[in-house]
């Protein structure tokens, strides 16, 4: 009887403070790629390229795509995910969320104090627009993502004086250009990558992904935002 | 026999003095924290208002002739600017209604201008100001959850008798009327 109030009460408690009643988020590295549109390799590629950001900068740059807003605006969910998730360094605050909604076609971009001098509004959106939106609007997801991110992520390493070690995205003006030389970007990463892990990134630990999970990595602690960044429908 | 009984009170009032430093201290923070976050609020309000000629002016050059909406921001926004140096919640409240009722309606005029809202700087205006709407909104809910907090102890017992004597009020919620509740924003 006493254990069934336990129970029931621990449940209470549960229910008392979750707010939203979001789909749980599985980190992989800095991706949780709730909606299933990033394919393995890509995340791969996207959380080396995330983790060499957040070596040289500090800063924190989390993907998140999810199936649902479940009704809420996506200012609420971004925020949500970005305070409770703690992005960006303790003190420096330089987070950001980028959270794709395929199938409620809502995308943002969060940014937070840190990065909001870095990345303002206009800005967030410029990145929206002109390498998210388009892809998004062909269904072409994982590209749009992986452009979008790359943008943002080069962006922030331009504006911290740093040098990453991947090309700088192109607009997607003329679409079969942009795709060759994504493919080519991608084909240098892989180059790279294998040189300079040792035992290449698909085989053991030392790459910082082995095996495809990037369990090593930890966001900063920061969690300092304040509703910076901008928003899209398509 | 005595000296249990002067024992018994000793420890009665060490208990109650740490009782009372511990309530005090902590509702202090909480009201500094209070005044932290509404100082947030105000500051964003700002930053519209600063926003706002800028915004204005771009949509002038479009829609020139809708001179009454123009009129009737820049008089919202001097009252609210007026009001925000002013400390007081509830004037702020009101003149934050009115000049999001003013913008909302610039907002609509400027659907009917296609050119305007093609206009580069235009977008990146409109993303200014829907990103500091949003974070008024936010600063807004930050900022009456901690007064919720706060207020909350002070209505109960017994850390009401410890606000009672340390002077601790309660604050006031920041709250915008239903009709003005939709921030001004436009969909793309």
């Amino acid at each position: 009887m006493i254990k069934r109030f336990l129970v029931l009460g621990l449940l209470f408690l549960l229910t008392g403070i979750q707010v939203f009643c979001l789909e749980a988020l599985n980190f992989n590295g800095f991706i949780a790629d709730n909606a299933n549109v990033i394919t393995p390799r890509n995340e791969i590629i996207l959380n080396q390229m995330l983790l060499e950001l957040q070596t040289k900068t500090k800063a924190d740059v989390a993907v998140v795509t999810l199936n649902s807003l479940e009704g809420y605006p996506v200012e609420d969910v971004s925020l949500e995910i970005a305070r409770k998730y703690k992005l960006g360094d303790k003190k420096l605050n330089n987070g950001a969320l980028v959270l794709i909604v395929p199938n409620d076609r809502k995308a943002r971009i969060e940014i937070g104090y840190g990065l909001e001098g870095i990345i303002n509004d206009s800005k967030a959106g410029r990145i929206l627009d002109d390498y998210m939106i388009p892809y998004f609007k062909e269904n072409a997801y994982e590209t749009g993502i992986m452009q979008g991110t790359a943008a943002l992520a080069y962006s922030i390493a331009e504006e911290y004086g740093v040098k990453l070690s991947f090309e700088k995205p192109q607009q997607p003006e003329n679409n079969n250009d942009a795709d060759v030389l994504f493919i080519i970007i991608i084909i240098m990463l892989f180059i790279l990558l294998n040189r300079g892990g040792g035992g290449g990134i698909f085989f053991g630990p030392s790459g910082g992904f082995g095996g495809g999970r990037g369990s090593g990595i930890r966001f900063g602690g920061g969690g300092g935002f304040g509703g910076g960044g901008a928003s899209r429908g398509w | 026999m005595k000296n249990t009984l002067i024992l018994a009170i000793l420890a009665i009032v060490i208990a109650f003095g740490a009782f009372f430093a511990g309530t005090f201290n902590k509702l202090q923070v909480m009201d500094e924290n209070v005044s932290a976050n509404w100082a947030q609020v105000e500051n964003q309000l700002k930053r519209r208002n600063d926003l706002i000629p800028n915004f204005v002016n771009t949509v002038k050059g479009y829609a020139g002739h809708e001179k009454e909406v123009f009129t009737n921001i820049a008089d919202a926004r001097a009252k609210l600017s007026g009001s925000i140096n002013s400390k007081d919640v509830k004037a702020v409240q009101q003149n934050t209604g009115e000049l999001n009722s003013a913008l909302s309606r610039l907002l609509a005029i400027a659907e009917n201008y296609p050119e305007l809202k093609a206009d580069k700087s235009f977008i990146a205006l409109q993303d200014e100001l829907a990103g500091t709407e949003n974070r008024i909104a936010i600063a807004r809910r930050d900022y009456n959850e901690s007064v919720k907090s706060i207020n909350s102890l002070i209505r109960t017992f017994p850390t009401a008798i410890v606000a009672a004597i340390s002077g601790v009020k309660q604050r006031e919620y920041f709250e915008i009327t239903e009709t003005e509740k939709q921030p001004p924003k436009v969909e793309f």
